[in-house]
């Protein structure tokens, strides 16, 4: 559905991307990882139109971004990092003009404008004015204006940055929710958001891909420990002894008075051993958890690989 | 093949071309539209409706009452020279605000030519005189109806007609001043200083000679001088238009420049 060869952006003589290739399958929801200033807004503004490459091409259903952008920005959606919106406007008039400018001809606007608000939970605030809503609604109305003209494909730049973690799973679900129905690139740099919503990660830094995976393969394959927290009723007294005694178990650390983590090499799930062996000795597991590894981690592993 | 190829170009094609080119109009419309309601969603609409309205009103009551003249020259010039002071401050939020909220990136990404945004927004702006100019009507109205008929009102009309090619002159450079930045006073002050210039630059150089001549050439304001004395220059008509398509062009090119910067 998109394929991106080569793609460089150069602003004067900064070089914001260099040689970027990848593609996208229908349907599929792609998850763009990497700090600020990686080239993950440059991307996503020469695949929407925006901008022009300075070499390499970008194709959206077939069509050149370049040499095909109105067709193209007529089949994208596209909700840019800012959530860019008219405060002096209401919801449902600013969904209905985007809808218009987007293309939708006016006989279906009613219903598309309908569709949206619906979608993304906007029927209690359709009738204010859009200056007057909370940081959530304005970014479910930015997700709204990128959907009210049925795009095959949706592009969303850092889609939950700013909301309160209710807002963010809301945020979430609804994307996850149109998985397979359209081909979704989103980017971010919370590592559990990739894993939550997408098929695939591009890791991206410094204007280049430096991995391409699954979450799940990602994390594994830049994992270099298992890490499990546990957090125990009764410390006994050599706790860190105690817990090296456990098979598999190569590092122990305190980490705080009775939270300690285990390490186990990758790929060795001891989850099931250690909580056995805490029950028997009668410690009182209290939580027992897998340490997710987040992108920063991801990331410090990839750049000092280099 | 050929001849299927033929058949559908002549039979669908103009009908198409049609629908398209109505759409596009309709779409660079409700640009314009949109631009009006937020314009006139903001007290920035009626200050400089304010403003406009009684300078007009005060020029005529002083040339009616005191002056005791049909002769409204003077009048449709101030309302001229007025318009270099108060239209910049309509035109300056037009794509500098798009600019500063990010709402740019949304009109450029939708299937919208910068020739569309360009265009509504000039139409947008240019609303705003058409009211203006609207509200002033009661100039020939009074005149015509207290003189019992015998004022000549041509000259009014084509005072108006001057003020519409010279407004439509003076919004495009607003429209141009404010596709430079995202910083609304600058596109005001890039606005009334070009405008300004129009108006003074014939000023050092009263009289005969080829900068004068040059210095009159380029001024919007000689070139408007005529329509208010009831003259309607065909070769002053066409500089305003072609004032106006080069400024929007210039603009055009402007919102285009972030492809290639």
């Amino acid at each position: 559905m998109i394929e991106v060869s080569n793609l460089a952006k150069v602003y004067g003589e900064t070089v914001a991307l260099r040689d970027v290739t990848f593609d996208v399958r229908e349907g599929e929801i792609l998850g763009f990882l990497g700090p600020n200033g990686a080239g993950k807004t440059t991307t996503m503004r020469i695949l929407t139109g925006f901008l022009s490459p300075t070499a390499g091409t970008a194709k959206v259903a077939g069509y050149d971004v370049v040499e095909n952008s109105l067709e193209v920005r007529r089949i994208t959606g596209y909700l840019p990092e800012t959530v860019p919106l008219y405060n002096e406007m209401r919801v449902v008039d600013y969904l209905g003009y985007m809808a218009r400018i987007r293309g939708v001809p006016r006989k279906r606007l009613r219903d598309r404008v309908d569709y949206v608000v619906e979608r993304c939970g906007l029927r209690e605030v359709a009738d204010r004015l859009i200056g007057h809503l909370s940081k959530g609604y304005r970014q479910r109305v930015g997700i709204a204006q990128a959907l009210v003209h049925d795009p095959q494909v949706l592009i969303l730049d850092e889609p939950t940055i700013g909301l309160d973690p209710v807002q963010v799973r809301e945020v979430r679900q609804l994307i996850k929710s149109m998985a397979g129905e359209r081909t979704i690139i989103l980017s971010t740099h919370i590592l559990p958001e990739v894993s939550m919503t997408c098929e695939r990660v591009l890791i991206i830094h410094k204007g280049r891909i430096v991995a391409e995976d699954t979450p799940e393969g990602l994390s594994r394959r830049l994992q270099q420990n298992e890490r499990l927290l546990v957090r125990l009723a009764r410390v006994p007294s050599q706790p860190i002894s105690a817990l090296s005694q456990l098979d598999g178990v190569v590092r122990v650390e305190h980490v705080s008075d009775n939270l300690f983590a285990l390490e186990a090499p990758p790929g060795h799930d001891i989850r099931e051993k250690v909580a056995e062996f805490i029950v028997h000795n009668g410690w009182g597991l209290l939580e027992l958890r897998r340490e997710e590894m987040t992108l920063e981690d991801i990331f410090v592993n990839l750049v000092t690989r280099e | 093949m050929a001849q299927t190829a033929t058949k559908v170009l002549v039979t669908v094609k103009p009908k198409e071309l049609a629908g398209r080119t109505w759409e596009w109009l309709a779409i660079t419309f409700t640009i314009a539209l949109r631009e009006v309601r937020s314009l006139f969603s903001s007290q920035i609409a009626y200050v400089t409706l304010a403003f406009f309205e009684l300078w007009a009103g005060f020029f005529f009551f002083a040339i009616a009452r005191i002056g005791q003249t049909s002769d409204m020259r003077y009048l449709f010039w101030n309302m001229a020279v007025i318009l270099f002071i108060v239209l910049p401050m309509v035109t300056m939020r037009l794509l500098a605000e798009e600019r500063r909220l990010g709402t740019m990136e949304l009109l450029l990404t939708s299937p919208v030519t910068d020739w569309q945004v360009v265009l509504g927004k000039f139409f947008g702006a240019y609303a705003w005189l058409l009211i203006a100019l609207g509200l002033t009507f009661y100039v020939p109205y009074l005149m015509h109806r207290f003189s019992g008929g015998t004022v000549d009102l041509g000259p009014y009309w084509t005072a108006y007609l001057g003020l519409l090619l010279f407004g439509a002159a003076a919004t495009a450079v607003g429209v141009f001043w404010s596709s430079l930045t995202d910083n609304q006073i600058i596109a005001a002050f890039g606005t009334f200083g070009t405008l300004l210039l129009a108006y003074v630059i014939t000023w050092p150089t009263e009289g005969t000679g080829t900068l004068a001549e040059i210095c009159r050439k380029l001024s919007l304001y000689y070139r408007y001088q005529d329509f208010t004395a009831g003259l309607i220059q065909l070769k002053d008509a066409f500089f305003f238009v072609a004032l106006t398509i080069a400024s929007l062009y210039l603009a055009v090119q402007s919102l285009s420049s972030r492809h290639w910067r």
